[in-house]
């Protein structure tokens, strides 16, 4: 983890420590903050804008990065994918789990139930999470043509299912390791900032 | 039987400066003389005085100051102007009744318009498009020429110098004997531009200069005809530079335009006239970019041509006035990334009936039928209502509709950007060019393209107007209006489908409904020939219908905590509103007269917060994005008369020097102005 930004990482720990007075929708004890996961090593091909590199893999059960085979999500700088499915790039680490996710639309305290219906593994075509700069809007992050920042949509909470049949819900919060990243100076991001709930019990709620 | 003709101004000539205010006869808003005192309609004039004041030369510097008109820049660059909240492509504006045309993404440049030979500014607010058509449906803003000359030759000449290395000169020849009355005028402006981000290859505003040669001409043929012709020309050339991939592309940007307008006036008794009018203008632009190596790199041009032909019938008969006029226009452009040539052909028929009931009440009622070849014909009316209570109070309502014909852009336009990846697609043009990529297999379908096949309509508004005037003493004014505007079937640009490699692919619809609503004031107090101070606000509240209607029900729009970065819903309350939209605006000035040679003036505007785009992703704009400061600017001129017929000023404008280089382009920082005019008589 980088410390380059000691006021944001500041205003993380309030939030983290005093979460329970925060008057805009009550969030549950067992929110975790993680911060600044780094996915930052990878190359961007100039012909296609496809990513190379290396996938920082995580583990809710653990949570923090791993690197061995029981992960549930990685991160290689825009690209999410699961340890569920198939793989559809030369980088990705291999998938011994059944992992699954979708998209919800609310905010973390909204999502109390799995909708188990909706999930939705990688494969061949691509990670089950969108990864298409925010083109498309179906995705997890907008991306801004003037500044080229890449942004998490506000209202977007992954639900996963786990590489061994738990939930969890996760918050994309920030992607950058600087306040005010400048993506024409070689800022390109790739450090995840999010929040978490992980249900160790394999219960579909909250 | 001239001075018929001619008496629209002559009771001005006199009275003081403030006076002039409540005898302002006013003829764009009716069509017919009438005082601006008893108009039903809100409607402002700029006087010769006020448009001479701060050394301002063009339209645009000007009218910036006016209660109610904001200058906006939107995020592609273009100037225009916003009028009861709504958006620059919705104002008609005219040079003594005729259309200017050549527009950039719906706005005029205002700054391309001399005001030279100018008599003064008439600004109608609110839709009136029952007397002026299409596009006037925030309302009409008309320049009028010097209607009445003085016998013999008269010669002025008058420059100006200012910041950013400015020149600006002008030469006004007027001559007038017995029924002949000739006005030539000469304006040439030269700046250096200026630049305020240092750290990119490029200018904020690259030198330019231009000149307009304008010529008016009167000619009383008989005791019953009088002819009248105007002819205008004016070319702008301007240095064209951009960036790309980190070597600078130069070339130039040309802009030439001219219009020839002539109307015949027969004037069959004291209680019926006739007038025919022939009215032809072409817009072009041509611009181009160079490599380092001298290869050109791209070039661009734009040519709009109008012509319109009208009849117009006046009957005057025991205070009923009456105007009954009919026409037709012809439009052309060519165009790059145009899929054709289009052309568009209007016929119009309208009416207005002016009449005085029950002693006291005036009511005005005006109607007219525009008949497009490719459109449903439209029919806008307006109805207004004047109730004096007292001499110094006045109670006015009207109600009227507007509407705007898509423009050639949103039918044929056909451009693919291939550095960003893009593709918009007129809706007349988008259905075909679809269809084929589709058969070849490249394309995915996001809206079903069968959606494509009908054309686009017309946008249509509704306008209300309520006002207050109250004129407590000869020195001391209140005006006050309440609006409301509804604009149904916005145009906007929409995504239709996806290209490979994401490419994404465009095309218009009519989506969006919005309303803008507010109160706009006006207060002026003279104290005897002293001085004078003039209040104007504005409060304005523009949303999109839809977006107030569900937000919080049944569609939810998120934004993030600044704080914590949490993703948190949006109330009712934290929606702003419109882009580019700022909830208050106000000018305050201050004339003062240190003699009746010398004056002083002092103005300071301010605009409150506005956003011009959406900075978090929700494609609204709520109280959590980015906003561009609320700002004040102030000005300062003094003016002197060194005789009679020299007289100079100086001053400087935005005297705190302020900028914001980020958002706002067209405010340059600090600028001095020197400027001397002399005046020869014979």
């Amino acid at each position: 983890m980088r410390y380059t930004c000691l006021l944001f990482l500041f205003s993380l720990l309030i939030f983290t420590s005093c979460e329970k007075t925060l008057n805009k929708g009550v969030i549950a004890d067992d929110v975790t903050t993680f911060i600044e996961l780094d996915a930052s090593q990878y190359t961007v091909n100039q012909l296609d804008s496809s990513l190379t590199g290396k996938y920082e893999r995580f583990s809710f059960s653990e949570g923090d990065t791993v690197s061995h085979d029981n992960w549930d999500v990685a991160f290689k700088g825009s690209t999410i994918i699961i340890n569920g499915g198939e793989s559809s790039d030369q980088d990705q680490p291999n998938r011994v789990g059944d992992a699954a996710v979708y998209i919800a639309d609310g905010v973390m305290s909204d999502v109390r139930t799995v909708d188990v219906s909706k999930f939705f593994q990688d494969n061949l075509a691509g990670p089950a999470i969108i990864d298409d700069l925010g083109i498309s809007g179906q995705g997890w992050a907008s991306y801004d043509m003037g500044t080229h920042i890449l942004s998490p949509i506000a209202g977007r909470i992954l639900v996963f299912r786990t590489h061994d049949y738990r939930y969890a819900k996760m918050e994309i919060l920030y992607y950058y390791d600087s306040e005010n990243p400048q993506p024409l100076d070689g800022d390109f991001g790739g450090f995840y900032t999010f929040n978490y709930v992980y249900q160790s019990s394999g219960e579909i709620n909250f | 039987m001239l001075s018929a003709y001619f008496s629209f101004s002559q009771n001005q000539k006199d009275t003081i400066v403030f006076d002039r205010k409540l005898e302002e006869v006013t003829i764009s808003a009716a069509k017919t003389a009438k005082s601006i005192a008893k108009l039903p309609i809100p409607v402002m004039i700029i006087s010769e005085k006020e448009i001479e004041e701060f050394g301002s030369s063009k339209l645009f510097d000007v009218i910036k100051r006016q209660t109610g008109i904001v200058s906006v820049t939107t995020k592609t660059g273009t100037e225009g102007l916003q009028m009861q909240g709504l958006d620059a492509s919705y104002t008609t504006i005219l040079l003594d009744g005729f259309p200017i045309i050549g527009r950039s993404f719906g706005a005029l440049d205002l700054n391309r318009i001399a005001l030279v030979d100018v008599e003064k500014i008439e600004v109608i607010k609110g839709a009136s498009s029952s007397l002026y058509g299409s596009n006037a449906l925030g309302g009409v803003i008309n320049l009028v020429s010097k209607k009445k000359l003085i016998d013999g030759k008269s010669t002025t000449f008058s420059l100006k110098n200012a910041t950013h290395n400015t020149t600006n000169a002008s030469l006004i020849y007027q001559y007038k004997k017995e029924h002949l009355q000739l006005s030539n005028s000469f304006d040439y402006y030269n700046s250096d531009g200026y630049d305020l981000i240092d750290s990119d290859k490029l200018s904020t505003v690259n030198p330019y200069s231009n000149y307009t040669i304008s010529s008016n001409l009167k000619y009383g043929i008989s005791d019953k005809i009088l002819l009248n012709t105007n002819a205008r020309y004016y070319k702008q050339e301007q240095v064209h530079t951009a960036e790309h991939l980190n070597s600078l592309l130069k070339g130039k940007s040309n802009i030439e335009e001219w219009s020839f307008g002539s109307s015949l006036k027969y004037l069959m008794s004291s209680n019926f006239n006739q007038q025919i009018e022939v009215y032809k203008t072409n817009y072009r632009a041509d611009e181009f970019l160079n490599t380092e190596e001298g290869i050109l790199h791209d070039n661009n041009y734009f040519d709009h041509t109008l012509l319109q032909s009208e009849l117009k019938s006046y009957f005057t008969y025991k205070g009923l006035n009456t105007v009954i006029g009919f026409g037709m226009t012809k439009e052309e452009l060519s165009r790059r990334d145009f899929s054709n040539n289009p052309k568009q052909d209007l016929k119009f028929l309208y009416g207005q009936l002016d009449a005085t009931a029950f002693d006291k009440l005036n009511i005005i009622l005006g109607s007219r039928y525009d008949y497009y070849t490719d459109y449903t014909p439209v029919f806008s009316n307006k109805l207004a209502l004047g109730f004096p209570i007292t001499k110094k109070l006045n109670i006015n309502s009207s109600v009227g509709t507007g509407f705007k014909t898509p423009d050639f852009r949103q039918k044929y336009f056909d451009f693919t950007n291939s550095t960003i990846g893009y593709t918009v697609l007129g809706r007349d043009v988008a259905f075909d060019r679809l269809a084929t990529m589709q058969a070849e297999g490249i394309i995915q379908e996001i809206v079903p393209f069968s959606e494509l096949i009908s054309h686009l309509k017309s946008e249509t508004s509704i306008n209300l107007n309520l006002g207050i005037k109250y004129y407590p003493t000869h020195y001391l004014t209140f005006d006050v209006n309440f609006f409301n505007n509804k604009v149904n079937d916005l145009i906007e640009w929409q995504l239709v489908a996806k290209g490979v490699n994401n490419t994404n692919i465009y095309s218009y619809f009519n989506i969006n409904q919005v309303e803008t609503k507010g109160i706009e004031f006006n207060s002026a107090y003279r104290k005897v020939d002293n001085w004078e101070i003039k209040f104007g606000y504005q409060l304005l509240y523009a949303y999109d219908t839809q977006v107030l209607k569900e937000i919080g029900h049944d569609t939810v729009y998120y934004a993030r905590d600044p704080e914590t970065q949490v993703s948190i819903k949006l109330n009712k309350e934290d929606y702003f509103g419109l882009f580019n939209r700022s909830r208050h605006t106000a000018n305050i000035k201050l004339n003062y007269y240190l003699n009746d040679k010398t004056e002083l003036n002092t103005i300071f505007t301010y605009r409150s917060k506005y956003a011009l785009s959406d900075s978090n992703g929700n494609n609204i704009l709520d109280t959590y994005d980015e906003f561009v400061a609320g700002y004040s600017l102030c000005d300062v001129g003094f003016s002197h008369q060194i005789s009679l017929l020299k007289s100079f000023q100086i001053g400087v404008k935005n005297i705190f020097g302020f900028t914001n280089p980020e958002y706002i382009s067209n405010i340059s920082g600090r600028l001095y102005y020197i400027n001397i005019k002399i005046n020869i008589k014979k």
